[in-house]
């Protein structure tokens, strides 16, 4: 009797202290994006929005929220995706949701801490907002220039969060890109967190995106770029770089220089690059560059480090675009296209060089290469390296081995 | 359930005959030299009957008073006039003079018959009578003889009806002891293999037949394999799945410790492996001593085929056995606590289907499978002829009536059917019916802890499992204790030049260090 009794007791502990976590699936609500803008003074609104905004944000409890102090400084937008809508295929198998249905609910609160507008946006769903899904976190440029700091402590100390979670820059609102309906994706979000990908075969986009990372690179003081996406009604456009230089942004930079910042770091994953033609007016050829490997050596002089960078690119001749006639592509021509090849890819980093240089900004990375092969050296220069950067002189070798 | 009832009756059965015994006492009472005496006395032990009939006949040239007695249903009454009656009552004492007629001469130049016995005592007698000789009691001699004419209702050799293979021999053990006996002789033909008999029980007087291979056996094994036989001869068996689960190692375990099979091909293979294999009077199959997981996850469909396919087949039965224990417990524990671990489109598509689904995934899996077990169960009862449409057209009806309805999301019904498909694909019955004890224990860890209660489960089971013994062999070999060298006849299947070598736990001489022995 006493040990059905004991045997009695561990299963009502382990069933009785059990469930609380338990929450069935389809009554939370799968936050997928989230997109970080500046509170918007109502006036500035105004002047692009025909109804009164003010009476568009309270009408929707945007602004409902009780801040202890302060005036709200973030619009904090989150996407839900509308699970019922998009199963209604799944179960009947015939017909699509009726045209006009939003597939996504976007939701907008303002505050100041990024919990309490997450807990005051659970005061008007009936589902358990959970972050758990979230693929993107989209941060408009504004914000990203006040600095990072203040934003991301939350989304870091979340326990829900995954630290894979990819991180945008959006150029202008936000929200924009949230509002984006897509045509294959249902989500914007997920299409947005999708597009990271194509980097294997487009050169010119980031796809060191993940939240994680940023937020290493920031506690480690490490300068970075993160993607910049631009938003039109139904698409989203990734190329781009945003420099940021400790938490803050700096600049941006186009999608050329992105590449070439790429190949210096030695994150380059596949695309083409372009160079006029040798012999041919106003022609184009195009390399497919395979295989890329860069090494950077720092050497030690006196009056300075000098970066000494080589890159060694395995690359397809894949094209020759506008030419008025067929060439023979023999081995002369191939010698003679590499050259020209070498030729603008090492103009194309030393401009960009020059260019982030003048940003102040080490998102080659330098700094690191000098504290991995010269420690001695950095232990002296670590304290000044933001001084020092912009006039570090670089070396710039590139040899093109074409197929 | 069923055994523990029987034994009971048998128990006050026993009782009972024990006092009427005290009174009469005929255990030791020895025949008399009177024909009318012995077959009174006969008929009286054996509370007159009507099925048993006794003739009495002038034999020898009328010379000499005989009797005969049998029961009319278990003998062939043709080899009785035949073999008996015949050459009685025609052959006449040339030989030998009736003062001295002795029972060796009758036995020797009279009967016909090709198995005959002396005996002298009512109760062997009677014994003997049941189980279908016929009793020849000659006047003047106080020993009788028993004469095989058994003719027993029996079917014939048919195929195995639950384990069928594709390319494997088509004969499965039917009731008959002879002739299961029969079908193991013709394929091990060899004087190493030894058949023992038991007798057991107190009224049922059943034999039990233990079968092994000289030489390949090993001693503890086989010794264990008897001694239990021996401590049960007190019950009375039915069914050889009464002995396999008096004779098994626990009496709480749901694993099945000893390995059931109506396949004389499979049964043959485990002998030569140096199994011992337990055949029961009228029982259909045949135990195998001592069993492992891994032979209960073993087809002879594996050996039928090339080792590639057997390794393939036996690499998925072990996931349908992962599977058929773990998919709904899995689906409850991802849908009502960690959301999280699925990739977000097959989680959106998830929880798409559980909209507006009104049971906690738990009772959800719950309702399924019990309607699960409901249809398996009902499946088993129905007439043959409507079995299996009925099952069939029940599953369909209930799975997409439920999820029109709402009651039941779609996703359920896929993990219910791939849970009762997997759970199938078992080999072994006994097996299956542990996946489906354990599938609801998991199922309630599940909706109490999530993945969390599911380890603990695992945990505790995987513990468990190791700690059983069959036959003091090792439940878990060759996984524990660690054997890769047995692993080639056991997960993988390798090709059949590499199979020389027996399992370990079956080596006779050096033991290893730890468990096996």
């Amino acid at each position: 009797m006493n040990k059905l009794l004991s045997v009695l007791l561990c299963i009502s502990i382990i069933i009785l202290t059990g469930c609380w976590d338990s929450v069935p699936i389809e009554s939370r609500a799968y936050i997928i994006g989230v997109a970080i803008d500046e509170y918007l003074p109502i006036p500035q609104v105004a002047e692009t929005e025909t109804e009164s905004p003010n009476s568009i944000q309270e009408e929707r409890f945007e602004t409902a929220i009780d801040i202890h102090s302060g005036d709200p400084l973030f619009a904090m937008t989150v996407q839900l995706p509308v699970i019922k809508m998009s199963a209604v295929p799944n179960i009947q198998g015939t017909g699509s949701p009726e045209p006009g249905t939003p597939k996504t609910w976007e939701i907008t609160q303002v505050g100041n801490s990024f919990i309490e507008m997450s807990r005051a946006i659970s005061t008007r769903t009936n589902l358990l907002p959970y972050y758990g899904h979230l693929q993107v976190i989209i941060i408009s440029d504004k914000i990203a220039k006040k600095g990072l700091n203040n934003i991301l402590d939350f989304f870091i100390r979340d326990h829900e969060l995954r630290s894979r979670t990819r991180i945008f820059i959006a150029q202008g609102e936000a929200k924009k890109t949230l509002d984006v309906v897509p045509r294959t994706e249902d989500y914007s979000s997920i299409y947005l967190s999708e597009t990271a990908y194509n980097a294997k075969i487009n050169s010119q986009m980031v796809q060191w995106t993940d939240f994680g990372k940023a937020v290493q690179d920031i506690y480690a003081d490490r300068d970075f770029l993160l993607p910049i996406v631009h938003s039109s009604k139904d698409e989203i456009m990734n190329k781009g770089g945003a420099v940021f230089k400790g938490d803050k942004m700096v600049a941006t930079i186009s999608g050329r220089e992105v590449e070439a910042v790429k190949m210096i770091r030695n994150l380059y994953m596949g695309g083409v690059t372009t160079a006029e033609m040798p012999h041919c007016e106003d022609s184009v050829m195009a390399l497919e560059i395979d295989k890329l490997k860069t090494k950077v050596t720092p050497i030690i002089e006196e009056d300075g480090v000098i970066f000494k960078i080589d890159i060694n690119i395995k690359g397809d001749y894949s094209e020759s675009a506008n030419c008025s006639f067929l060439k023979n592509i023999d081995k002369n021509f191939l010698e003679e296209a590499s050259e020209v090849f070498e030729d603008s890819i090492k103009k194309q980093c030393v401009e960009t060089i020059q260019k982030i240089q003048n940003y102040g900004a080490d998102v080659f990375q330098f700094n690191m290469v000098l504290k991995a092969e010269k420690p001695s050296y950095w232990d002296k220069v670590k304290d000044k390296w933001h001084d020092i950067f912009p006039y570090v002189k670089t070396e710039v070798n590139v040899k093109v081995d074409l197929k | 359930m069923f055994s523990w009832l029987k034994n009971i009756v048998s128990k006050k059965n026993t009782k009972s005959s024990n006092l009427h015994k005290l009174t009469v006492n005929t255990n030791d009472i020895c025949i008399s030299k009177s024909v009318d005496k012995n077959i009174n006395a006969l008929k009286c032990y054996m509370n007159n009957s009507p099925d048993i009939i006794d003739r009495k006949i002038r034999a020898f040239d009328s010379k000499v008073d005989a009797g005969i007695v049998f029961i009319q249903n278990l003998v062939d009454i043709n080899m009785v006039e035949e073999y008996i009656i015949k050459p009685l009552i025609t052959n006449p004492v040339r030989v030998l003079s009736t003062q001295n007629l002795t029972i060796e001469a009758i036995k020797n130049s009279m009967l016909y018959g090709s198995v005959i016995e002396e005996a002298n005592t009512i109760f062997e007698i009677s014994l003997e009578i049941l189980n279908g000789k016929t009793f020849l009691c000659i006047e003047g001699l106080d020993t009788g003889l028993l004469i095989d004419t058994v003719s027993l209702p029996k079917r014939n050799v048919e195929e195995p009806r639950t384990e069928s293979t594709v390319k494997g021999p088509n004969e499965g053990f039917v009731e008959n002891m002879k002739d299961n006996l029969g079908l193991i002789r013709k394929r091990l033909k060899t004087p190493d293999l030894c058949i023992e008999f038991i007798k057991t029980g107190k009224t049922v007087h059943n034999n039990a037949a233990v079968l092994y291979l000289k030489g390949k056996v090993k001693n503890q094994i086989l010794q264990e394999v008897k001694n239990r036989i021996d401590s049960v001869k007190g019950y009375d068996i039915v069914h050889i799945e009464q002995l396999a689960n008096l004779i098994s190692d626990r009496v709480f375990t749901i694993f099945p410790l000893i390995q059931w099979t109506e396949r004389p091909d499979k049964a043959v293979s485990f002998i030569l492996e140096g199994n011992v294999g337990i055949l029961y009077d009228n029982s259909r199959g045949m135990l195998l001593a001592p069993t492992t997981i891994s032979a209960l996850m073993q087809s002879p469909d594996d050996y039928y085929e090339h080792w590639l396919f057997g390794t393939v087949i036996t690499f998925i039965r072990y996931i349908s056995l992962f599977i058929s224990t773990f998919f709904p417990a899995i689906y409850i524990a991802l849908t009502s606590f960690h959301p999280e671990m699925l990739p977000t489109s097959l989680l959106l598509s998830i929880s798409g289907t559980r909209i507006g689904v009104p049971l906690h995934p738990f009772f959800e899996a719950l309702v399924m499978i019990i309607i699960l077990e409901i249809l398996q169960e009902a499946g088993l009862r129905l007439p043959k002829v409507v079995g299996q449409t009925v099952a069939i057209v029940g599953g369909l009806v209930i799975g997409q009536a439920a999820v029109q309805a709402g009651i039941i999301g779609p996703f359920m019904v896929i993990v219910t059917s791939v849970t009762a498909i997997s759970s199938f694909s078992i080999p072994s019955y006994s097996l299956g019916l542990v996946t489906r004890i354990l599938r609801l224990i998991f199922m309630l860890l599940a909706s109490a802890l999530g993945a969390f209660g599911i380890s603990i489960g695992i945990i505790y089971l995987l513990g468990y499992m190791c700690s059983l013994k069959s036959f003091g062999v090792g439940f878990m070999e060759p996984f524990t204790p660690y054997r890769p060298k047995d692993w080639k006849d056991s997960i993988i299947r390798a090709p059949q030049i590499f199979l020389k070598n027996r399992l370990g736990y079956f080596n006779t001489k050096s033991s290893p260090k730890k468990g096996g022995s």
